[in-house]
């Protein structure tokens, strides 16, 4: 009979090998996706998840091919903004295949595997520690968000983050050389929260493509984004005006570049799209 | 060595009692909760894998279902579903009742013994009186 010392390496279960077996499925899925994109704040409430969603339809509409993925897997709520949370993912021998939305935006999010209200719950042997095990399990699911999904070959994979800083830091580690698009509101409390985010992607080296404000006009004296994405030296991408329409659209799953209404909040993001564009185009040329 | 008697869960850890039938020594299988949790939690098959893992296996498997599962269910109906595959025995309705009064985590492998049982007897279908000559013979 066996004894324990006589048990080589981690018994046969070969973890090394599989986890490298899973890092090797992620870069091979995301080779085929020429820009990952995540918006990110550090903030909550800043409409991470209504800007995510309309830039994914704006650049969808300008032909690109978009994928969307709701990385926020305790508060999904990018399906019900695109309208597709009805819809339910299939297994299918190349992965996942995620939902099609509007102007045929690839849509993935928690929220389709949960039933409605249904939190996000993960099992754990030891319940009561289950807060222990909790991160590395939402990591898991965001790196098969990225490697399980069949998502083809995309211009663009947008990641719409989960508020706090250390989900910037989970991304970057499964995605090396993401871009950042940062979102701020136009308040001090915003932008005390949205600066340790700026200052995490300096110290780590990340990629940030711009810093965008949002619902500006909402605050009375309000601080500046461009201001802030001056002093971070990182590209200003626009200013959105806070728009009840566009809050209202969102709610029924109704993206702004599937409507035909013309309002300063559209111009808006027309024009952080134009802006993300040209950024891009002048990295490719670095 | 006889399986003798379990004791658990308790706080996600399960206790499995065996007998020597020779010396009379017992042993004991202790499971770790926490450290099969945190290998778990980084989404590999412990005992090593012998196909590819599925699609978006690890979210599927930890996401709490409505109304909560026993942690070996999975691996319970993995083991069905092998069975199948591999033509084994059959059981009859009554004798897979009675299997069901079995506490579920250690179901599967009571399952196995008993079809090993069966198949040693050269019986191709698992009867509740066989399964009753099984239990006293294997000592379950």
């Amino acid at each position: 009979m066996k004894k324990y010392k006589d048990i080589v390496g981690d018994g046969g279960s070969n973890i090394l090998a599989q986890v490298k077996d899973q890092q090797r499925r992620l870069r091979e899925r995301m080779a085929r996706i020429r820009h990952k994109i995540a918006v990110v704040s550090g903030k909550g409430g800043v409409g991470k998840s209504a800007v995510s969603a309309n830039l994914a339809c704006f650049l969808a509409k300008r032909g690109y091919r978009v994928g969307l993925l709701d990385a926020d897997l305790n508060g999904p709520s990018i399906a019900r903004m695109l309208g597709v949370d009805h819809q339910r993912l299939a297994i299918e021998p190349d992965g996942v295949r995620p939902v099609t939305g509007p102007l045929g935006v690839q849509v993935i999010s928690m929220g389709m595997l949960l039933d409605e209200n249904a939190p996000t719950r993960w099992k754990s042997l030891v319940q009561d520690e289950s807060f222990v095990w909790r991160g590395a399990l939402e990591a898991g699911t965001l790196r098969e968000f990225l490697s399980d999904v069949a998502w083809g070959d995309l211009d663009f994979l947008l990641l719409d983050l989960a508020p706090g800083t250390d989900r910037i830091s989970t991304v970057a580690q499964l995605l090396p050389g993401v871009n950042l698009v940062v979102l701020t509101l136009p308040s001090g409390v915003s932008q005390m929260v949205v600066k340790k985010s700026l200052a995490l992607a300096k110290e780590d080296h990340l990629s940030v493509l711009g810093l965008v404000e949002n619902m500006t006009g909402l605050f009375p004296g309000e601080a500046s984004g461009a201001e802030l994405a001056q002093a971070f030296g990182v590209p200003f991408l626009g200013a959105i005006p806070y728009d009840p329409a566009l809050a209202a659209l969102t709610d029924q799953g109704q993206p702004l570049a599937l409507s035909s209404i013309e309002s300063p909040s559209r111009r808006a993001l027309e024009s952080v799209t134009d802006a993300l564009m040209e950024v891009l185009s002048e990295t490719a040329l670095r | 060595m006889k399986f003798q008697a379990y004791e658990g869960p308790e706080e996600g850890s399960l206790a499995i009692r065996f007998l020597c039938p020779t010396c009379g020594k017992s042993t004991a299988l202790l499971t770790n909760s926490f450290e099969t949790q945190l290998v778990t939690s980084l989404g590999v098959k412990i005992g090593g894998r012998t196909v590819p893992p599925e699609p978006m296996e690890q979210t599927r498997s930890s996401l709490e279902s409505e109304g909560g599962k026993c942690p070996f269910a999975n691996m319970l109906a993995e083991d069905q579903a092998q069975a199948k595959e591999n033509n084994a025995v059959s059981w009859t309705p009554e004798a897979e009742t009675r299997l069901e009064r079995v506490p579920g985590f250690v179901r599967p492998m009571a399952k196995k013994a008993i079809e090993k049982y069966a198949e040693q007897k050269g019986a191709q279908e698992i009867t509740e009186s066989l399964l009753a000559e099984a239990r006293e013979k294997i000592g379950m």
